[in-house]
């Protein structure tokens, strides 16, 4: 009958034995500062689309509301309405309408997802990033500054426009004129076609397009 | 970001974390998957944990162990643990070789860590319950437990055969 003071020391051996060989591979910390690299982008790839596209469900501007003392309503997803079409005149010949879009590989709804609170917006905001309803539009606090997005519509895009390449935003279009950088988004859910998203043009645009999310 | 300190403790801990990983898993391939996955672990939380990660690592790999020996039946049959550490060097002891260390591998993944972390990794009682995130008592009964059925299989290897070729 072994002791155990015997037992364990025979374990210890024969552990210390069964694994004297095994070493790791010399590059580990790389391969695992790598992995751990890739993952995070992953991760905050999927933390902002998840909650942007929980918040598409509904078409139009959604705004996510946090808690904001001064906020009133709360959590109430707000509709920016687009700007109105023209109305027809009833007596106009029935013609197939003219789209001016055309198929499109990727359209867009305009949501906007969680952000921190703005710092210094402008008295008139009224959530911690705030809807606008003249102009329409959103105002970021991104950089330590507010940045005002305005959400609008148009039917066609300039014919200046030219492909903005953003990724996982496929089919964007922008132009930059007098310090306003213009993006064009094509939206099935928008009647006149496309939204169009308006700021400064020193917003970084990465941060103003997640405002939309692929609607498709 | 991960600084310098995060490779230090990678380069000091790896091999520790991969042998008892390998006394876990019973197989090399398995280990060195564990282990990286557990210091993927400690890297996404180095900076809450940076002042004292061994600890956390050491449990990441014990988790990590457990749910691989769980989940060994889902997988396609490979070359079997106890066969692996027949490949010993050629004057190990035979006692340790056929009898000590197939018999640990047999034992169930709970008395097969308390015995790993205590006796190969030296941790206390302590330490060891806190790396099984369990009570000392479990720790001090399931050490009991395990170090009976290697005192049985020491002393009667031939059930131990048995009992293999059974499996």
């Amino acid at each position: 009958m072994r002791t155990d003071d015997d037992l364990t020391t025979l374990l210890r051996r024969g552990l210390t034995r069964a694994t004297a060989d095994l070493d790791p591979r010399p590059d580990l910390a790389c391969v695992v500062r790598r992995r751990h690299a890739r993952a995070r982008r992953r991760r905050l790839t999927v933390g902002v689309a998840v909650p942007a596209a929980a918040l598409a469900a509904g078409s139009g501007l959604a705004l996510a509301v946090h808690d904001a003392p001064n906020h009133s309503p709360s959590r109430t997803a707000v509709a920016v309405p687009p700007p109105s079409t023209p109305a027809t005149r009833a007596s106009a010949p029935r013609t197939t309408p003219v789209r001016s879009v055309p198929t499109k590989s990727a359209s867009y709804r305009v949501v906007l997802s969680n952000h921190s609170t703005p710092a210094n917006c402008p008295a008139n905001a009224t959530a911690p990033v705030s809807k606008s309803a003249n102009p329409a539009g959103v105002w970021f606090f991104t950089n330590g500054q507010c940045v005002f997005v305005g959400v609008g519509g148009a039917e066609t895009k300039p014919a200046d426009a030219v492909p903005l390449h953003i990724k996982g935003y496929p089919g964007l279009y922008s132009t930059l004129e007098n310090g306003v950088r213009t993006i064009y988004a094509p939206g099935i859910g928008h009647p006149r076609g496309w939204w169009v998203l308006k700021m400064p043009a020193t917003a970084p645009q990465d941060m103003a397009v997640r405002l939309i999310v692929p609607a498709n | 970001m991960l600084g310098s300190d995060f490779d230090e403790f990678v380069r000091d801990c790896s091999p520790g974390l991969l042998r008892m990983a390998y006394l876990l898993t019973g197989d090399r391939g398995h280990a060195e998957d564990v282990v990286q996955a557990a210091l993927l672990r400690v890297a996404r939380r180095w900076r809450r944990i940076r002042g004292e990660p061994a600890p956390y690592a050491r449990r990441a790999v014990v988790n990590l162990a457990k749910n691989h020996w769980r989940d060994r039946f889902r997988r396609p049959p490979e070359s079997s643990a106890i066969a692996e550490f027949g490949y010993g060097p050629p004057d190990a002891d035979v006692l340790l070789r056929q009898v000590l260390l197939p018999a640990v591998m047999d034992l169930p993944v709970r008395q097969r860590a308390v015995l790993v972390l205590r006796y190969f990794q030296d941790l206390s009682v302590e330490q060891t319950a806190a790396a099984l995130d369990c009570s000392i008592g479990t720790v001090k009964s399931q050490t009991h437990h395990a170090l009976s059925k290697l005192r049985e299989a020491l002393d009667d290897p031939t059930e131990l055969k048995e009992n293999d070729h059974a499996h």
